[in-house]
């Protein structure tokens, strides 16, 4: 039985499209909705409160902190952001390179694999899935020391590859799963389309699934270079040498040196977290939309 | 329906999938997915549950298989043996927060009558996610100091704590370790929630709101098991990410002061890394392991799915 009201399928057939609301909000009564959003402000500050609080630091000399900590202090010095940042742009010029490298293999690796997955049938496809899909229950926890000792027989400590192999086989499965997921949900019309004008498997991939796919290819982009940008205990094993280090490794040495700091301390925690917000002022439609698209309707 | 079959049926989506192209084509595509797991997820897995076995102390190192005897003096150690209870304790905080706030939050989100403030609070949240988590657990290490904000605001309320540190103190310690994040927002879980509200069938709300249920009643008893898939989901990621997490460890306590705040993880690294004990780490790491297997087995056999409560 449809639930569909008769109206809707009339405009449905007349081949337009629309969509029901997926909600319409019960009316709340207004007191309650000003006591919501009363709520959700309180929260939302408390849980910035570090990064107000960095924020406010990073702008200070000791003295100022110890007499004035949680306000702004004149004259504000910025000296502290050009102290930092001399210490810590290496790091992060290598973590924009590990990142990239690691998101262009993982990509690659994860869309291909998805898109077998998730379109074709092939003896021991089930069981190659199932093979991927059971490393989700394997944490990092049980791997991490193995792991560590590979790396060192492959002669990959203190270099960037003995992050980013770690980082895609880590990071494809996850995103293989995903992404099957979704190339399974697309019409199958389009690739038999393109199969009557005799397109090869590349170009199935290259022009119909990719394409179609590249909602939840953003969000598995943005999932995994928050990740990796942010990742510190590995790389911290992995990288010794201040030359290779990623940022956050580097932070971590820096906070040793700038331990009774405070200023130039938060200022480079603070430039650390800036790319990732920037990142996300140029995403967070589609970041938020793809979540929301289905990614984690279970 | 009268109209039944007025219409053509929407085409099924997407389950046939066509067969025309090459296989070893298809098997190349896979091979990268595959090659990389086997060398750099199950090897490692797999040397992982070898290496517990034996006495390995440092990479390169030969070392012999000495059975069980790893897991054996694990757990005669009273270090390891506490740093399970502080575990335990953390887990439990954890579950307890990971499953309830973002369902909160989700829901008072979700109740905005307004699309634009859905969606920033929505978007604020998120922002949050990106944030370093060693620079937030640093900022907590200042927040949590001796002078520092927390006994601030206990200052200010009039309590007359006097602290050596939050983090420091060995009485508070661990419940320091479990505050830092307040108030836990921020977090996967609300877009999990949130996505669960928003694939529940509008009717349903509808139906609700005349039958007079609203508010935390409606939560509870119409909302809540339409998102049981969420809750689920929600419970074995708190619980998998307090295991293994160690970053307060790592960043403020070192597992201390002494081993008060000691957590396996934390003590795997320190065995693995600090004290030349890769054999002992693994063990560990296996133990772990181990538990999380069995927590999301049990998950997913004893929660109730969301399909139970499907209503088509």
């Amino acid at each position: 039985m449809s639930l569909w009201p008769a109206k809707a399928a009339d405009v449905e057939a007349a081949g337009i499209s629309i969509r029901t609301k997926t909600r319409e909000a019960a009316e709340i009564h207004p007191h309650v909705k000003w006591l919501v959003h009363t709520g959700l402000i309180i929260l939302a500050f408390l849980e910035f409160y570090p990064m107000i609080l960095a924020l406010l630091m990073s702008f200070k000399t000791n003295t100022q902190y110890f007499l004035h900590p949680y306000s702004l202090t004149f004259p504000l010095h910025v000296s502290n952001y050009v102290e930092a940042f001399a210490v810590i742009w290496r790091y992060m010029l290598n973590s924009v390179a590990v990142v990239s490298m690691s998101l262009v293999g993982t990509l690659t690796v994860s869309t291909l694999g998805g898109f077998v997955l998730g379109r074709y049938r092939f003896p021991g496809r089930e069981v190659l899935y199932y093979m991927l899909i059971a490393l989700m229950m394997v944490p990092g926890v049980l791997t991490m020391v193995p792991q560590f000792v590979l790396i060192s027989h492959f002669h990959m400590v203190n270099t960037w590859w003995g992050l980013v192999f770690p980082y895609i086989a880590g990071g494809e499965i996850f995103s293989i799963f995903l992404l099957r997921q979704f190339m399974m949900g697309l019409s199958q019309e389009l690739f038999d389309a393109a199969q009557v004008d005799g397109a090869s498997m590349w170009q199935e991939f290259w022009n119909i699934a990719l394409p179609s796919v590249r909602p939840i290819i953003a969000v598995i982009a943005v999932n995994h270079i928050v990740g990796w940008w942010n990742d510190l205990i590995w790389p911290s094993i992995v990288l010794t040498n201040p030359k290779w280090m990623t940022l956050m490794p580097g932070l971590y040495s820096f906070t040793g040196q700038y331990e009774t700091n405070i200023g130039p301390l938060m200022a480079g925690y603070v430039i650390g977290s800036i790319p990732l917000v920037i990142l996300f002022l140029f995403t967070s439609r589609m970041f938020v939309e793809g979540m929301n698209s289905g990614a984690f309707k279970l | 329906m009268a109209q039944e079959g007025a219409y053509p049926a929407p085409p099924a989506k997407g389950r046939k999938r066509s067969n025309r192209q090459p296989l070893w084509l298809m098997y190349l595509f896979i091979f990268p997915a595959i090659a990389l797991a086997l060398v750099f997820d199950y090897y490692p897995a797999i040397s992982g549950l070898y290496l517990s076995t034996t006495n390995t102390t440092e990479v390169g190192i030969p070392a012999h298989w000495i059975g069980f005897a790893n897991y054996v003096s694990l757990f005669t150690n009273p270090i390891f043996l506490a740093s399970l209870w502080h575990m335990a304790v953390l887990a439990a905080i954890g579950i307890a927060i990971g499953t309830v706030v973002p369902f909160l939050v989700a829901e008072m989100i979700f109740n905005l009558t307004s699309a634009r403030w859905r969606y920033a609070y929505r978007v604020i949240f998120l922002l949050k996610m990106l944030i370093p988590g060693m620079v937030v657990v640093e900022v907590w290490g200042v927040i949590l100091a001796t002078n520092g904000v927390l006994d601030h605001v206990f200052q200010w309320v009039g309590l007359p704590w006097r602290h050596i540190g939050w983090l420091v103190d060995p009485h508070t310690a661990l419940a320091a370790v479990a505050f830092i994040g307040f108030p836990w927002v921020a977090g996967i879980g609300i877009l999990i929630y949130y996505a669960g509200l928003v694939g529940v069938n509008p009717e349903i709300w509808d139906a609700a709101s005349v039958d007079g249920s609203r508010g935390f009643h409606r939560m509870r008893t119409i909302d809540l098991p339409l998102v049981m898939g969420q809750v689920k989901l929600t419970i074995i990621l708190s619980a998998i990410g307090s295991f293994q997490g160690y970053f307060a460890q790592f960043l403020l306590t070192q597992g201390g002061p002494g081993f008060a705040t000691m957590v396996p993880g934390y003590y795997m690294y320190l065995n693995a890394f600090q004290y030349g004990q890769m054999g002992m780490a693994s063990a560990i790491g296996v133990f772990l392991f181990l538990v999380i297997l069995a927590l999301t087995i049990v998950n997913m056999k004893f929660v109730r799915s969301s399909q139970d409560y499907a209503v088509e």
